[in-house]
């Protein structure tokens, strides 16, 4: 699972759960891969990202010093900013671990880079 | 049961047929994904997040690079075939996905809902489908449809037996699967509406592979809200299918956000979208769509219908029991962001709505061309929708589009809100939609009323056509001998001898295509209608009948004569075709100009078609005329197309009618001397040929005196010239014309077909022997032809037994009568343009009559006068010698309103006794003079046409001007031709699949295909009906007056058609004529293919 695939999960779904968002990351085995660079595709990806989750991913993934505390204004523009979004973003896979509700700490495990963020029909 | 205890039927459901399946299920490696999908996601902007909700083995996921892929299914066996692939997945479930809200550029649902249990759980899957979408985020939801090219279901919900992959388990596994049907038992219009579409739609959309998807849920949620009304009892119908669930879900989902009135929430990505090809499409489409998907899976084995298992299970029952409206509606309204996105949704829809229209009209309709504005936006629309798409999904878009246009536009108009926000929308289609909303719900409605009602349609155009034929044979007795003879007679039959003969006509004078075609068509619709009567009824009018189809012939007219009826298709074939090949000679002489004339004349033609069963009972002839014919008369009265193709053999009896009776409107609208000596001597110069044959020559002499005097005062030109003039005004009176043109035509075919060739030297010599005659003639004709229709009402009076049931159509009438009798020429589509021209020219001639316009058109005149003046003196010779009939009609009289009063008296009552007297001789000599009277009409007719755009244009404007406008007609007449050959093809196919289809009347076949064209130009067609109406209603009530008007809206028409340039000069009318002429310019072409469609209405309404 990639982190910008965390930055879309949420745990809405749970019974008495409001926001459910973001969920927290337990990395159990996680992998570093090479993906190309699109800077525009990055771009266009930012606006799209909830910045302070992504930044807590990555805390919790352990790169905590790869981004800024806050979006940068004419990061368009900054192909470092971008390489690292994208190295954020892409080429961060966790591949074993579990994703954590923040509001009751149900937890969606991750096998195999496979999120599974299925609900029993108790939880709905 | 509780509800638990259903969810958990359900869900045991799902699991034991859907999941459990999934779970083994084979990952065939050959599926690929669906052109639709993938034509979706290609169509979004780079960056998208994009979910495949039930991504299966991920097929979707890496076929669009620019954006983000993330695949979602509830099957860990499936995902792992996805991850292997280096997907982004996750598993999930549909009816609770782990997305934030509005967090998704787009959600693709592929063969998903469907394998949810209850309509419930359907719905709440497609909630939370919109819930991850952000504003303005697009969706594709497709579902099973039950009807599928390769198999069919018995039932909405089954259980399908899936496929075991061959090297897989032999255990068979049940993958639940609702199939919906398009067709819903519901009678809900929409899906009734796709049901209806055209059958090529249909058929194609059988023929694939057929999988419904929804598509954007913003057109989906646009409709829900009015559609799904009927809601709860709609929900919980048994036969409620899945896809039309979804569909109302949807629309639910739509309503309930569009309660809320937010700002559209797609307004972005739709944006983008629409910028894109695809996303064009998709927008307007949105609606559940059928595609030619490859169902990965095709399953052969027999479905388990789940309602069996219902009764047992309960489950399906259940669920739709359980789903009450109201629930659903307390649950749209959660999902308030996206009430923001039902507003784009309207819009959508409005978009949708157009293109559905276009979809279903372009199949039907045959040409894209013709099509009005309207047609014109929607074809631009589906253009692009087709380059993006399978014309299956068009179909159903089409339905939905249908109920959803309507009240779509009933929102846009109330929300004007929704309306800006459409309007924002960068795609063009939704602008114009939305700027014409008004025009859309017209559209829409015109739309569902068609399609839905189709066969109500076709039953109102036969009402209309045996109205119609009424009307024009009412006065006369033919008209239930008319009636029994179209509705006994197997239309099939006559479709198809109709059908041959004006390809082989077409074929024949690929060169002349106009002239041939208008005048064959006129030859073939007065035959028809001759054919009719004579068949219809059993008196000797049918062997006059043949007889004036064997007209131009004479061969051919002998041949008729032994022929029996059964024989007589075969030789009114033949008789066409020598006619084309006469025809085509006669055109080479003739100018271009007269093409437009011979158009005109065609129109008179078929007008004349209904009067023909009167000719023919009057002619005393008992030649067999063509059976087919007449019946094909007869469906081509209703439909217009089918009329003039079958016009062709006929016209020749319609040319001697016209010349009959157009003499009579001559002398209504201005009954100069001149002008009738000149119409009597070209009706006695045919009636001197054919009287040498059957008749006596004395009107040959007097037509020749009277020609040569008229000519002299006007122009002093060769008579010839003068006589094609008259022939003309006398097509201005359309209904009598015609009328009056059955009957001669017939005859003048024949003598014609004889005589031509001689009558061609005689106007070559005329001509070289007077330089000036085709000057003369174009300028002169038109007071000539008036004069002449006069003379030639007196000279009628022989003929007109024949003529007499066209005179009782209407006072107008006689003035069409007259323009019949000279329409001599048959162009079937710029003849029936020209013909209405030309009805309501006969009043503008005469006021029109000055001599002065002749000057500044003459050298462009002259050359269309010299074709038309050898036509004439052929037509003239022949009618001299056959038409002693001619000399009667003169003693017409002239006033407007005596002359039409006058003109049914005289022509019906001089005709009678000309038959009596006449009886000896009658058959031969009336043809032969009808013969002479038809091509002399359909010279003058010519001649007028040419002069009166030129009047029209001297009067109006310069002289100058009237060069130009003449050429571009001549532009536009070929452009039409060349349509009309391809219109022709096409109808011929429609025609036989209507034959196939055999309804029993042979008026409902027509009427089918005058549908189906109708649908394609149904709005140039109100359009011009609604004219037409207005200039009947003008008509009758001043005559003088109106005449004027009428006859300047018929120019304008012209005018229009060659590029209206003489619009302002028609001020005094212009507020009933403008739109008419509006309509006019876009449904010109259209209008030449539903001329005859259009003159049933106008004769109809007169």
């Amino acid at each position: 699972m990639k982190l910008l695939t965390h930055n879309m999960l949420s745990s809405k779904c749970l019974k008495n759960v409001n926001v459910g968002y973001p969920l927290s990351i337990k990395v159990e085995e996680m992998i570093t891969s090479v993906v190309d660079f699109n800077p525009e595709f990055i771009a266009r990806i930012i606006p799209k990202l909830e910045w302070n989750a992504l930044k807590q991913a990555v805390n919790e993934v352990g790169k905590d010093s790869c981004l800024p505390n806050n979006l940068i204004e004419n990061f368009e523009n900054d192909e470092d900013f971008l390489k690292k979004v994208h190295h954020v973003l892409l080429e961060i896979e966790i591949v074993n671990g579990c994703l954590v509700c923040p509001e009751t700490g149900r937890s969606f495990p991750i096998n195999n880079g496979i999120p599974n963020m299925l609900l029993n029909e108790d939880e709905v | 049961m509780s509800l638990d205890d259903r969810v958990a039927r359900s869900v045991a459901l799902e699991n034991a047929y859907v999941h459990d399946v999934y779970e083994q299920f084979y990952d065939n490696p050959h599926s690929r994904p669906w052109p639709k999908v993938k034509t979706f996601l290609e169509s979004l902007e780079p960056g998208s997040l994009v979910c495949d909700v039930g991504c299966g083995n991920g097929k979707y996921l890496n076929l669009n690079s620019t954006t983000f892929n993330i695949g979602g299914d509830k099957s860990s066996r499936l995902t792992a075939v996805a991850r292997e692939k280096e997907n982004e997945v996750i598993i999930l479930d549909n009816l609770s996905l782990p997305f934030r809200d509005c967090s998704l550029d787009a959600v693709i649902s592929v063969a998903v809902v469907h394998h949810l249990a209850t309509t419930e759980r359907r719905i709440n899957a497609i909630r939370e489908l919109a819930r991850v979408l952000r504003i303005g985020g697009r969706i594709i939801i497709s579902v099973w449809a039950m009807e599928q090219s390769h198999r069919k279901f018995e039932s909405q919900d089954v259980l399908v037996p899936w496929r075991r992959p061959k090297n897989l388990l032999n255990t068979p596994s049940l993958e639940m699967t609702s199939a919906t049907s398009t067709s819903e038992e519901d009678g809900y219009l929409p899906y009734n509406a796709y049901t209806q579409t055209s059958d090529t739609e249909s058929s194609k959309s059988l023929k694939s592979r057929i999988t419904l998807r929804k598509r954007n849920r913003r057109q989906k949620g646009i409709n829900p809200g009015r559609h799904s009304s009927p809601s709860s009892s709609s929900l919980s119908s048994p036969n409620e299918t899945c896809y039309s669930f979804v569909r109302r879900a949807i629309q639910r989902l739509a309503g309930g956000r569009r309660v809320s009135m937010h700002k559209p929430w797609f307004l972005e990505s739709w944006t983008a979208c629409h910028k894109e090809n695809t996303s064009k499409r998709f927008d307007p489409n949105s609606l559940p769509v059928c595609e030619c998907c490859d169902c990965t899976d095709n399953i052969q084995d027999i479905p388990i219908e789940l309602r069996r298992i219902d009764d047992e299970m309960v489950v399906v029952g259940q669920r739709r029991k359980t789903f009450p409206s109201s629930q659903l509606i307390n649950d749209l309204p959660t999902g308030g962001f996206k009430s923001r996105s039902l507003t784009n949704i309207k819009t959508v829809e409005n978009n949708n709505t157009i293109t559905a229209i276009t979809s279903d009209e372009v199949p039907v309709g045959e040409a894209n061309e013709d099509n009005n504005e309207d047609q014109k936006e929607v074809l631009a629309l589906e253009s692009k929708n087709e380059q993006i798409g399978n014309h299956l999904v068009k179909p159903k878009l089409v339905k939905q589009k249908k109920s959803i246009c309507e009240e779509d536009a009933e929102e846009a108009l109330d929300q004007p809100t929704d309306m800006a926000n459409i309007t924002k929308t960068p795609t063009l289609h939704l602008t114009n939609r939305r700027s014409s909303v008004l025009k859309q719900r017209s559209l829409n409605e015109e739309l569902m009323s068609d399609r839905v009602q189709e066969k109500e349609r076709v039953r109102r155009n036969i009402h209309k056509q045996v109205s119609l034929n009424d009307e024009l044979i009412y006065q006369r007795h033919t008209f239930e001998s008319f009636k029994d003879s179209i509705l006994s007679v197997s239309t099939s039959k006559r479709f198809q001898l109709i059908k041959t003969g004006f390809t082989n006509k077409i074929k024949n004078s690929t060169t002349n295509i106009e002239k041939v075609t208008g005048q064959s068509l006129r030859s073939g619709f007065a035959r028809m209608f001759q054919n009719w009567k004579s068949s219809d009824s059993p008196s000797p009018i049918t062997p006059k009948g043949k007889s004036l189809v064997s007209d131009f012939d004479p061969a051919d007219i002998f041949e008729s004569k032994c022929c029996s009826a059964n024989e007589e298709t075969a030789t009114q074939k033949e008789s066409i075709e020598r006619r084309s090949s006469k025809e085509d000679g006669s055109d080479s002489s003739k100018d271009s100009s007269l093409q437009s004339d011979t158009s005109v004349d065609s129109e008179d033609s078929f007008a004349s078609v209904i009067f023909v069963p009167k000719s023919n009972p009057m002619s005393p002839t008992p030649m067999s005329s063509d059976p087919t014919s007449p019946k094909i008369k007869t469906s081509s009265m209703p439909t217009s197309p089918k009329i003039k193709q079958s016009s062709c053999p006929t016209s020749p009896r319609i040319k001697q009618m016209p010349l009959t009776v157009y003499p009579l409107t001559k002398q209504l609208s201005s009954p100069k001397p001149s002008t009738k000596q000149e119409f009597l001597e070209k009706p006695f110069l045919g009636e001197r040929e054919l009287v040498p044959i059957k008749k006596p020559p004395e009107r040959c002499k007097p037509l020749s005196q009277k020609y040569a005097v008229v000519q002299i005062p006007e122009f002093k030109k060769t008579t010839p010239t003068c006589i094609v003039t008259s022939p003309k005004p006398c097509n201005a009176n359309l209904n009598q014309v015609a009328k009056c043109k059955i009957n001669l035509p017939d005859q003048k075919s024949e003598e014609e077909q004889t005589t031509r060739s001689e009558r061609l030297k005689k106007i070559r010599e005329m001509l070289s022997q007077s330089p000036g005659f085709g000057i003369k003639s174009n300028k002169s004709h038109f007071p000539l032809i008036r004069h002449s229709s006069v003379t030639n009402g007196k000279v009628s009076a022989e003929p007109l037994p024949k003529l007499v049931s066209l005179e009782l159509f209407n006072p107008e009438t006689d003035d069409k009568d007259s323009d019949s009798s000279a329409i001599s020429s048959p162009d079937s589509i710029d003849s029936i343009v020209s013909v209405k021209s030309d009805q309501k020219k006969p009043p503008e001639e005469s006021r029109f009559k000055f001599p002065t316009y002749k000057n500044t058109k003459q050298n462009k005149l002259l050359e269309a006068a010299a074709g038309v003046a050898s036509s004439l003196d052929e037509a003239v010779t022949k009618v001299i010698k056959t038409s002693p009939k001619l000399s009667k009609r003169q003693v017409q009289s002239t006033d407007v309103m005596s002359i039409i009063k006058r003109s049914y008296s005289f022509e019906t009552t001089p005709l009678i006794s000309e038959e009596n007297v006449e009886n000896n001789h009658k058959g031969d000599n009336m043809y032969l003079t009808d013969f002479a009277e038809k091509l002399s009409e359909k010279l003058l007719k010519e001649i007028d046409e040419y002069q009166e755009k030129t009047k029209r244009h001297l009067d109006n404007t310069s002289l100058e001007n009237i060069n130009d406008p003449y050429i571009h007609r001549l532009s536009n007449e070929l452009d039409d031709l060349s349509k009309l050959s391809a219109e022709i093809k096409k109808q011929n196919e429609y025609l036989a699949k209507f034959t196939a289809s055999a309804c029993p009347f042979n008026r409902c076949a027509i009427c089918k295909k005058y549908d189906c064209k109708c649908s394609l130009n149904r709005k140039s067609r109100t359009k011009v009906e609604n004219c037409s109406r207005k200039e009947k209603e003008m008509l009758p009530d001043e005559k003088n007056k109106n005449c004027t008007e009428i006859a300047k809206s018929d120019n304008s028409k012209v005018t229009i058609t060659n590029e209206s340039l003489e619009k302002d000069r028609y001020t005094p009318e212009r507020s009933a004529n403008s739109d008419s002429e509006n309509v006019l310019k876009f449904s010109c072409k259209n209008f030449v293919r539903l001329g005859n469609s259009t003159d049933s209405c106008d004769s109809e309404k007169g």
